[in-house]
């Protein structure tokens, strides 16, 4: 892309958009031909003011005022227009205030020196006063930029996720230079883009692409796309778009740095991610020990007392009376109940883990899901008055109801065993709007403050349930299913005594159905 | 395909298709028990040829089985064979379980089952097969504290009389048509919204609580009315 056919392109963009602020300072000097014409503009200024003192100061007096015009020139407008500026200015004295008059023509000779002087004189204020000039507009850029970048990197470095470094860079480039920008990195081998506007275009022959792969800037109307280079390694690119037109010299210096700014952020996220990665695969290694210790004990002491049952029981050798044969028969019949109920706690828990289930939520009614429950829960409840209280009205609610069956059946369970036998539960539900609170309340012991978070977690049992079988996973499946359905499920005390577990959906869709319509819209019925 | 002389004489002769040993023994020696006469096949082709060859009244059938799937089996004793089927089925085969009953199957089993269950299951599959589509609709059915005059479309409950909307009314008697027996909610759809309506399951759990809380002394802890999870609902008698 040449800068001839890039110029006439830039110049419209910057009148309408008013470009960003910085651009246009750090680029007035290179707008070519303004500054010429306001130089001579100056010298007319001073010509004007010299017919003015013609009568009043002698020539040499005279010289002065167009220096004066030369080193303001000099000062605001740089070294090109105050060359000019000074040649200018000679030819003006020399033609009108020199004899003859309105000629270049000299009367005398003598004249010669002072214009020779003053284009000297001229000539060396003009260069003087430019370069201080330059160097103070320098100097002004370079600590513009450093500011800018200062500014970046101490708001990267409050960034801690892909999302947050992406919205940093935005502001910061929304701030130079205007316009949308996005980070492109690799990811798994194909390029992802982060930020807050629809992504760029990812295809091999696009700007990111190409700049990635290159390491290089790359520039593919209309996006001008900068390396993130980290190491010697290119792990991403700052793409920003042309809506502020395209990037002189000196922005996109100012993007190279910004660039630099975000590979290091950005290199710092891939450490930590790779540092949490491995966190968590410690975190599963621990689980999965715990697990294999939890399955040998669940599993195998059930196993154990009903290997010890049967074999008593077909050993011929000593008679045993009816009261025993049974005694043992039932012991054999509850413990093969909690090797199931273990077994399928765990596998729900893989399950609901691993993300192989999906809630298939469907229009339901929660007194029917509460039955289902309390049916399922039939034999733990066998001794305790349950009392249900559900609002009278309540509509269809649009929830996974094996599910949540399953949670309410946890719940249950949960309140059972830690309630001494014969207690009451109550089962209670509240609908306000669209978020659906379900509680299931003991007369018990309660849960701790401090325990409050920790049931929830796998392997957990509570203080006097370290001996029962099947505990430890229910209360982690609730909240697998509770959030499973964008919600959670807590604990707090039941006002009166005893704990009180709540399941929290915040948004729970709900149908009303209209019976007397639904009807209407049936196929006539006649009894 | 086994028939050992130990058989009761004159029970009720049950196909067992099952392919695990423990199992098929733990059904062999219940049923026996139970006056049961019991055939067995451990694979769907043999049970297809056993079934033919023997015309049993009832057919258990496990659907993990090694050579095809159970939905096939049902779909294929269907074609000749109008006895009732009960289908066996473990925790993750629900889809299957649901498929099969809509294929014909009249009940089923979730593993594990005790033996109460099972022979409660078994009497009710019997029992609704042997009376005739005829007869159900009419007369008087009564059971626990529920009473439907069919004659006079008079249902009472607890002893008082009790109004029920058209729909209500139908949704009764599909229930007391396979009382004992599960019905899927697309087999309730059909038979009493329609073919046009089978996707509507909202309504069905609509009119089915409007009918607990008429019928039923606690709605939320049915006696009568029951929900089988995933698969549809269940008219229980006695």
């Amino acid at each position: 892309m040449s800068a001839q056919h890039a110029q006439p392109q830039r110049r419209p963009a910057a009148k309408q958009t008013g470009g960003s602020p910085l651009g246009r300072w750090l680029e007035r000097t290179d707008a070519p031909r303004a500054p010429y014409l306001q130089a001579l503009v100056a010298v007319a200024a001073a010509t004007g003011v010299g017919f003015l003192l013609f009568d009043l100061v002698d020539l040499a007096n005279l010289v002065m005022v167009f220096l004066v015009a030369v080193v303001l020139v000099a000062a605001r407008l740089g070294k090109g227009p105050s060359v000019l500026a000074a040649v200018a200015a000679v030819a003006a004295f020399v033609y009108f205030f020199v004899p003859h008059y309105n000629s270049f023509v000299l009367a005398d000779l003598a004249y010669l020196p002072t214009f020779l002087t003053m284009l000297a004189v001229g000539l060396v204020v003009a260069t003087l006063t430019a370069r201080l000039r330059d160097e103070a507009l320098a100097t002004d850029a370079r600590e513009r930029r450093s500011l800018a970048l200062y500014e970046l990197s101490r708001d990267l470095t409050a960034a801690d996720d892909r999302h947050a470094v992406a919205a940093v860079a935005e502001r910061h480039v929304q701030r130079v230079r205007g316009g949308r920008c996005w980070l492109v990195f690799d990811h798994d081998d194909t390029l992802a883009a982060c930020g807050s506007a629809a992504a760029p275009p990812l295809g091999d022959d696009d700007a990111a692409a190409r700049s990635v792969r290159g390491a290089r800037e790359e520039h593919v109307p209309p996006h001008w796309a900068t390396p993130l280079v980290f190491g010697g390694e290119c792990i991403g690119a700052l793409v920003c778009d042309e809506a502020s037109g395209q990037p002189g010299p000196a922005e996109r210096q100012l993007l190279a740095s910004f660039a630099n700014t975000l590979a290091i952020a950005w290199h710092r996220l891939i450490v930590e991610e790779q540092a949490n990665a491995a966190r968590q695969s410690v975190e599963q290694e621990r689980l999965r020990n715990v697990l294999l210790s939890s399955v040998s004990h669940d599993l195998r002491t059930p196993l154990a007392s009903i290997t010890g049952a049967v074999t008593t029981l077909l050993d011929g050798s000593a008679p045993l009376d009816e009261a025993t044969r049974r005694d043992l028969m039932e012991s054999i019949r509850d413990d093969a109940d909690a090797l199931e109920r273990q077994v399928r706690n765990m596998l729900d828990l893989t399950r609901l883990e691993s993300g192989s289930i999906a809630a298939a939520r469907e229009m339901h009614s929660l007194e029917e899901i509460v039955g289902c429950a309390l049916a399922m829960a039939g034999a733990a409840l066998a001794d305790r008055p349950v009392q249900v209280s559900l609002p009278a009205d309540l509509p269809l609610l649009h929830l996974d109801a094996d599910l949540m069956a399953r949670l309410l059946v946890n719940l249950l369970e949960n309140a059972c065993r830690h309630t001494p036998a014969g207690s009451p539960i109550r089962i209670a539900a509240d609908l306000h709007g669209n978020r659906l609170q379900v509680a299931v309340e003991d007369r018990g012991p309660g849960v701790p403050p401090g325990e409050r978070e920790a049931v929830f977690a796998k392997f957990h049992r509570g203080t006097g349930a370290q001996h029962q079988l099947g505990a430890g996973l229910g209360l982690a499946i609730c909240r697998a299913i509770a959030s499973l359905h964008g919600g959670t499920v807590r604990v707090d005390d039941r006002p009166g005594g005893g704990a009180r577990f709540v399941v929290d959906l915040t948004h729970v869709p709900v149908l009303a159905v209209p019976t007397e319509s639904a009807e209407a819209a049936a196929p006539e019925a006649t009894p | 395909m086994s028939e050992p002389a130990k058989d009761p004489a004159g029970g009720p002769l049950v196909l067992v298709v099952e392919d695990d040993a423990q199992m098929r023994r733990f059904l062999r020696v219940t049923l026996r028990m139970h006056q049961y006469r019991v055939l067995e096949a451990t694979s769907a082709q043999e049970a297809l040829v056993c079934a033919a060859a023997r015309r049993p009244d009832l057919v258990v059938l496990d659907l993990g089985l090694p050579d095809a799937d159970g939905i096939t089996v049902v779909e294929r004793l269907r074609t000749w064979y109008s006895g009732p089927v009960v289908v066996v089925s473990a925790r993750h085969q629900e889809p299957d379980k649901i498929k099969a009953l809509d294929a014909g199957a009249d009940d089923y089993l979730t593993k594990p089952f005790g033996t109460g269950e099972l022979l409660a299951r078994l009497r009710a599959a019997l029992r609704t097969h042997n009376r005739t589509a005829a007869n159900v609709d009419q007369g008087v059915f009564v059971t626990g504290t529920l009473r439907v005059d069919h004659d006079r479309h008079e249902v009472e409950s607890r002893g008082q009389p009790v109004k029920l909307t058209p729909l209500e009314y139908r949704l009764l008697q599909a229930l007391i048509r396979h009382a004992d027996k599960v019905v899927t909610r697309t087999q309730l759809l059909r038979e009493v919204w329609g073919e046009a309506h089978v996707d509507e399951a909202h309504y069905l759990r609509v009119y089915m609580s409007a009918l607990r809380h008429k019928l039923e002394a606690d709605p939320a802890r049915p006696q009568m009315l029951l929900t089988e999870p995933n698969v549809g609902y269940r008219l229980r008698t006695q």
